[in-house]
């Protein structure tokens, strides 16, 4: 509030320091991904490198706790299916954000909490093509390409339940299995199978394998999502 | 609106819709509840997750948010997660046996907290201890510079008693600082 001026210097120097806060890349990132928006690689790239160097998660942001890991499946589908992000071709240079967004800009300049308009954010939004980024070199982030034959996976599945061919799908998932028998997205994975037995029909499977998962990972966000998938099939 | 998995096959214009509003609202407003939830107490290392939670419950939920209380939407939401967490927190240290007073284990001089991430470490136990009405209109108006009028809507009350709770927040949080100063022997001048 304007009219406050703190009189001691030093709550003056505590507030400072909160205001100059900013989410990091990686959260925003991970935010991005968890509502469904596209995450380029630049943001990946960010995210993993925060995760590493940051010692309490031990595999990195990507598989985090909870719905870190989740955000990978988001990050993914974004990237092929949402007309809405942009992505740039920037591979070069890994500090820059490979999404181009409208409101970027908000990283450095306070959060305002005024109303919002509800048209697009810029005329170029919807004018500018979709450019899906080429990988990063490996050298310059472990995680993603270790990552990336499991997101192309999950994509492929995900792509398929999308136009209803759920043998694709599982097909897929089947492929992943294989490959990836102690994947990092193993759980997302399960989800898409249990979707994609309750699409092919497969009912009592799918409830079986989603008792499983809920016992297996009692706290994850993903539990809501699985119970939603076998509950909405109900009669 | 759903997320990444729960989405319908089908529906593209909506959700393009849905998207660029989604998009708006992160840009907008995540650098505001990554501070909030810092603030009003959830631990760092549950920080990221609680982020995403309040945002994804605002994805949920878009339909039902009209665009003028997007920010009080996630204001509420935010505080319902971080009372989730601080529950949780409390169950582990209670297991844990952890009872210690937090402000006064920040410990170096006032000129110390130069470093913002003593200086930060400092104000959010500060903070912890207040008065949860007060320490939250505290944060509104000093950190995110939020005007009263606008904090009367996002908490439902009267902007009379905002300013008389903001009034009530500094002296509480002053006090606080000034028993913490004299705890740490210093003269509180910090250039």
């Amino acid at each position: 509030m304007s009219e406050y001026e703190p009189a001691d210097p030093l709550e003056s120097l505590l507030l400072q320091a909160a205001r100059s806060q900013r989410a990091p890349r990686a959260t925003r990132a991970q935010v991005r991904a968890a509502v469904g928006l596209g995450v380029g690689a630049g943001a990946l790239t960010a995210a993993s490198a925060a995760g590493a160097a940051a010692s309490k998660h031990a595999i990195g942001v990507l598989t985090v706790v909870g719905v870190g890991k989740y955000l990978m499946i988001g990050a993914a589908i974004g990237m092929v299916t949402l007309g809405v992000n942009r992505y740039v071709s920037s591979p070069a240079n890994h500090e820059t954000p490979a999404v181009v967004s409208p409101v970027v800009s908000a990283s450095t300049s306070p959060a305002k909490l005024a109303p919002l308009p509800v048209s697009a954010p810029t005329a170029s939004a919807s004018a500018r093509p979709v450019v899906v980024p080429p990988a990063p070199p490996a050298s310059s982030s472990p995680a993603i390409p270790a990552l990336a034959p499991e997101l192309a996976l999950l994509d492929e599945a995900r792509t398929a339940l999308r136009r209803q061919d759920a043998t694709a799908a599982l097909g897929a998932l089947d492929r992943y299995a294989r490959e990836f028998p102690r994947g990092q997205m193993s759980a997302e994975a399960m989800v898409l199978r249990i979707e994609a037995l309750v699409q092919s029909g497969d009912r009592a499977s799918a409830s079986s394998l989603a008792k499983s998962f809920e016992k297996a990972n009692p706290r994850s966000p993903l539990v809501q999502r699985v119970r939603g998938i076998v509950g909405e099939t109900e009669p | 609106m759903s997320l990444a998995l729960d989405e319908p096959i089908g529906q593209e214009s909506t959700e393009v819709t849905d998207k660029a509003r989604l998009e708006r609202m992160v840009g907008d407003h995540v650098d505001f509840v990554w501070r909030l939830l810092q603030r009003i107490g959830v631990p760092e290392a549950d920080l990221d997750d609680a982020t995403q939670q309040v945002f994804m419950t605002a994805a949920r939920r878009l339909a039902d948010i009209e665009p003028a209380d997007e920010g009080s939407f996630l204001y509420g939401t935010a505080l319902r997660v971080a009372s989730t967490q601080r529950r949780s927190l409390r169950r582990r240290r209670e297991v844990a046996g952890e009872d210690f007073d937090k402000v006064q284990a920040v410990d170096c001089t006032p000129e110390e907290l130069v470093d913002q991430s003593r200086a930060r470490a400092l104000l959010d136990a500060l903070l912890e201890e207040m008065p949860e009405e007060l320490r939250n209109i505290y944060v509104l108006a000093e950190i995110e510079e939020i005007p009263a009028p606008e904090i009367a809507r996002m908490e439902g009350l009267p902007v009379g008693t905002v300013a008389s709770r903001l009034r009530r927040a500094r002296e509480d949080f002053r006090a606080r600082l000034s028993r913490w100063k004299a705890k740490h022997g210093a003269n509180g001048g910090v250039r």
